[in-house]
């Protein structure tokens, strides 16, 4: 006598099933961790991040060799038990909420695929890499608060303002002056918006020097809108425009900053997408112009 | 079964409970919330409109804390003497006549030390970066200085992350006693939010993946 199982009772056999629950379950915890600790650019960062993934894993779904070993499965379970643990007291902020997303994915990619398998899985993982990315990048890279503040009081010079640099990181104004923090360097919004190229990169065809261009043109285009985000909030300052400061600094408006260098950054991709579609036009056409 | 499957069944089970218990725990934050009093001796040198003047601080206590900064301990025997401010270096900026002028600070990085400290859950070294602090130094015969402050003190706690903090200072020396009182209350500031980019990013890739593939 064979015992046969209903279809549903099959499925939760299989071990994609159980992957896609570990996987399902840790995204949940990030998204909470991040909601409730009200954090909301790994929020946003998360849900556009692990949505990208998940698609980039589901087109790929029937291709993935999902054999591990008992080794790679333990190592796994580890990392999964840390970020657990880890997560029951996890600050808003720091250098392992940065690290959890890359953590998760790697627990789950040795539980899904071996040490050899992770390959198969590096652009999901750089994806991974850039939602905690803006935590990480303090640890790594010198801040670079003086050279925002001495563009953006090279800016106000050149709009016809008497900015004055002092002690680096200060530009006063004869209204009133604004210090340049180290949140409000652009450090966030660069990788943000390097975040975003990388995106691009992993889901769009793209030359050799398109990927060294376009992740320099990101870093670009966030530096000169977080510049002329400190110029117009110095210049509220020396203008006296308190409230319109704290709108543009605290409120709705600092919302606008970001969709702005998101949105010069969609169409510079959008323009390489077309220049990447005519150039293979043409060849088809001497193609068949050759035939 | 295989070790390995039941390696992944022990995950999914470890996994489903976190996610419990996160979604009912409330996440600690980094950055400092509350305010904090300290007052002590200062060492304010005498004479009439200097053009840079130092002040010294010792002995110095905390006479009230709110907030995160009530859970600040200090070891029972500490050689440091913790809370140690460094000297405060001011600058002349303009004389208002001739017992008394205005002042501006140097910008001090660790300002104010109050060692390794455990706030919510973590431990660090808490210290106070001085950013910007004016006063008006009012001089009476030999021996009285006042030094009062003309607008907010400005200034970053850092523990771990960065805390924005207001302020007053104002210290005095009055026959032979010095002495210095300082209020620092935090600031919420935030960085700059990229959610709505975030969001709108979302919807640009796939508008630009939809227009790729009616393409193909």
């Amino acid at each position: 006598m064979k015992v046969t199982y209903p279809i549903v009772t099959q499925q939760f056999k299989t071990s994609p099933f159980w992957l896609l629950t570990i996987g399902s379950g840790l995204i949940a915890i990030h998204v909470t961790l991040a909601w409730r600790g009200d954090n909301l650019n790994v929020l946003g960062a998360g849900i556009l991040f692990w949505v990208t993934v998940a698609s980039m894993i589901w087109q790929r779904r029937y291709s993935l060799k999902l054999e591990s070993s008992a080794i790679a499965s333990g190592v796994g379970l580890v990392i999964i038990s840390l970020i657990l643990l880890r997560s029951l007291a996890l600050p808003a902020r720091g250098t392992f909420y940065g690290l959890m997303p890359l953590l998760s994915g790697l627990g789950v990619g040795l539980l899904a695929s071996d040490f050899r398998g992770l390959k198969q899985y590096w652009g999901e993982l750089t994806a991974l890499f850039f939602i905690g990315a803006p935590e990480l990048v303090h640890l790594f890279i010198p801040d670079i608060s003086p050279i925002t503040a001495k563009f953006s009081a090279f800016l106000l010079w050149y709009l016809g303002f008497e900015a004055r640099l002092r002690n680096q990181v200060y530009i006063d104004l004869p209204g009133g002056g604004v210090e340049v923090y180290s949140g409000c360097s652009g450090i966030d919004t660069m990788t943000h918006s390097l975040g975003l190229a990388v995106l691009f990169l992993l889901m769009f065809s793209s030359t050799k020097w398109q990927k060294v261009i376009i992740p320099i043109v990101a870093l670009g285009i966030g530096f000169t809108v977080n510049i002329f985000r400190v110029v117009l909030m110095a210049a509220l300052v020396s203008e006296n425009q308190m409230k319109a400061f704290d709108y543009w600094h605290k409120g709705d408006g600092s919302l606008i900053f970001s969709l702005i260098a998101v949105f010069c950054f969609g169409g510079f991709c959008y323009w390489v997408i077309q220049q990447n579609e005519s150039k293979q036009n043409e060849l088809q056409q001497s193609d068949l112009t050759g035939n | 079964m295989t070790i390995s499957s039941i390696l992944k069944n022990t995950s999914v089970a470890a996994v489903a409970v976190t996610a419990a218990f996160v979604s009912s725990v409330p996440a600690e934050a980094l950055t400092l919330n509350g305010s904090i009093g300290l007052s002590g001796n200062a060492s304010v040198p005498n004479g009439t409109n200097p053009l840079t003047t130092t002040i010294g601080f010792n002995q110095t206590q905390i006479d009230d804390s709110v907030g995160d900064f009530a859970s600040i301990l200090f070891p029972t025997s500490d050689p440091l003497e913790l809370p140690v401010l460094s000297n405060l270096t001011l600058n002349r900026t303009s004389i208002i006549n001739g017992s008394s002028a205005n002042y501006q600070a140097v910008p001090t990085a660790g300002f104010i030390n109050f060692g390794t400290q455990t706030i919510g859950g973590l431990t660090d070294q808490l210290t106070f970066d001085l950013s910007q602090a004016n006063f008006t130094r009012f001089t009476a015969g030999a021996n009285f200085v006042a030094l009062n402050p003309t607008n907010v003190l400005q200034g970053v706690f850092k523990f771990g992350d960065e805390t924005v903090a207001n302020g007053f200072l104002s210290a005095s020396l009055s026959g032979a006693g010095d002495s210095f009182q300082l209020t620092l209350s935090t600031e919420a500031v935030p960085e700059p939010l990229t959610i709505l980019g975030s969001l709108s990013a979302v919807g640009i890739g796939a508008v630009l993946k939809n227009k790729q593939k009616i393409k193909a």
